[in-house]
């Protein structure tokens, strides 16, 4: 089923963000929303997730509890292995030896299968980023929302970070939602795109 | 200079001025030498009566530390989870700081006997610590990460284990070395007013009143070491623990 958000109004702090805005996903593709900083792009995606309640409108097409999120950062627990950090979030939802299946699949598909057994610590910003996206693709879902996880990554890494999450995502079948602010970034990866600007913010289709 | 042998240098440059300063008052009854301490403390330790006054004391802190730990944990999490609790506790825990440890004793000595007394006192002076060490990590758990683990929708026994557990633990490890100290000073101040048998505290008030001035540093020293000992235990125990998050290992 796509997703849909419709008649959106979101108020911060007395100001009106957004005044009903209509946004429509497509299943199985990727589609990217970009904007300004501070625009509103990372309260759609905390709306979609659930994070954010606190909206009027109406939001169908999701399942709350197949939702995996790549925030801006990696958001490891530090005292758990790479392989640990995936293990937390996908405990009690599959059986064990679906579990490191799953694991090994994922890290190798982000070129992290020879780190499984090292911490965060031990890892630099890009490599946890890495994690981080193989855990959203590792748990078992529908709907993948991507908060601008490139932050900070060179451009080489981050090239070959948005070919390995195409592959998955064609591999996988799943929706992604991908915000960002960085225009090529969304070039490359969309199959759809959403350009938010404006106060309060509307929302734009371009592609 | 190597910490350890710094340390060693220090305490014989103490015992030093200490041996200097009971030469020249020249009576053991005013102050005894160091070398006179420790004599007699090697002589009151073989003896029943001191395996028996440690014994007991170290249990009773052992007990008051151990009580107040696990309410200080509840209602620090508690209190951390639920507005209106804080605000019932709060007052509580500064009255509680700022009572002197022998009100605290003499008012306690008219409600428990003289074996309880001395545990409840510790309990009540260790609470403090621990409950504002358990609420402050409380307050200071990641957010971000607490936010990662709702989305995923992991069981909440996994988020106590995996994000509370790992960030509270060296607050609470803190709370609990600032306790054993606390616990040393009230358990034995305790055991002294209520005349509590087999104590430290009883052995320190005797030594007082039979002007056993030696005895009475011999027993204070003791209290100091396995203070110290205990303290450290629990020290050695943070830094491993700081450590090994640190570098990302587990124990």
């Amino acid at each position: 089923m796509d997703i849909e958000i419709k008649g959106l109004v979101k108020k911060y702090d007395g100001e009106t963000i957004f005044n009903g805005i209509n946004i429509y996903i497509k299943r199985g593709l990727i589609t990217v929303i970009s904007g300004a900083s501070g625009i509103g792009k990372t309260t759609v995606l905390n709306i979609l997730s659930g994070i954010d309640s606190e909206f009027e409108g109406l939001v169908c097409g999701v399942d709350k509890s197949r939702v995996a999120y790549v925030f801006q950062e990696p958001r490891l627990l530090d005292h758990l292995t790479v392989s640990e950090n995936i293990r937390f979030v996908l405990d009690k939802k599959m059986n064990r030896s679906e579990i490191e299946d799953v694991i090994s699949k994922v890290l190798e598909s982000v070129d992290m299968k020879k780190q499984k057994d090292f911490y965060p610590a031990q890892l630099s910003g890009g490599m946890k980023q890495r994690v981080s996206i193989a855990r959203a693709f590792a748990y078992p879902g529908d709907l993948i929302l991507m908060d601008e996880p490139f932050s900070g990554i060179d451009e080489k890494l981050k090239r070959q970070m948005m070919d390995d999450i195409k592959k998955l995502q064609r591999k996988q079948g799943r929706t992604i939602v991908f915000v960002t602010h960085n225009m090529a970034e969304a070039d490359y990866l969309g199959d759809e795109h959403y350009i938010i600007e404006g106060k309060p913010s509307e929302i734009i289709k371009m592609k | 200079m190597n910490k350890q042998i710094r340390t060693i240098l220090i305490i014989g440059l103490y015992l030093l001025i200490w041996e200097f300063g009971a030469a020249r008052v020249s009576s053991s009854l005013i102050l005894p030498s160091p070398r006179e301490t420790i004599k007699t403390l090697l002589e009151l330790m073989p003896k029943e009566v001191f395996r028996l006054a440690v014994g007991t004391t170290v249990v009773r802190i052992i007990a008051g530390v151990g009580l107040s730990m696990g309410m200080g944990i509840l209602l620090g999490v508690a209190s951390s989870l639920n507005r209106k609790l804080l605000y019932l506790i709060e007052p509580l825990i500064g009255l509680v700081k700022a009572i002197p440890v022998v009100s605290v004793s003499i008012l306690i000595l008219l409600w428990f006997d003289e074996n309880l007394a001395p545990v409840a006192v510790c309990f009540l002076l260790c609470f403090p610590p621990i409950w504002s060490n358990t609420f402050e990590g409380m307050s200071t758990v990641d957010e971000k990460k607490l936010e990662m683990a709702k989305v995923y929708q992991v069981d909440m026994l996994s988020i106590l284990r995996n994000i509370y557990l790992p960030h509270l633990s060296p607050y609470i490890l803190s709370g609990l070395s600032i306790s054993i100290g606390l616990g040393w000073k009230s358990t034995v101040t305790a055991e002294l007013l209520s005349s509590a048998p087999y104590a430290m505290g009883r052995m320190i008030y005797n030594s007082k009143i039979y002007l056993e001035t030696t005895e009475l540093f011999a027993w204070t020293g003791t209290v100091i070491i396995l203070s110290i000992l205990m303290e450290k235990g629990v020290k050695g125990l943070i830094e491993k623990r700081s450590k090994l998050v640190g570098y990302g290992y587990r124990n």
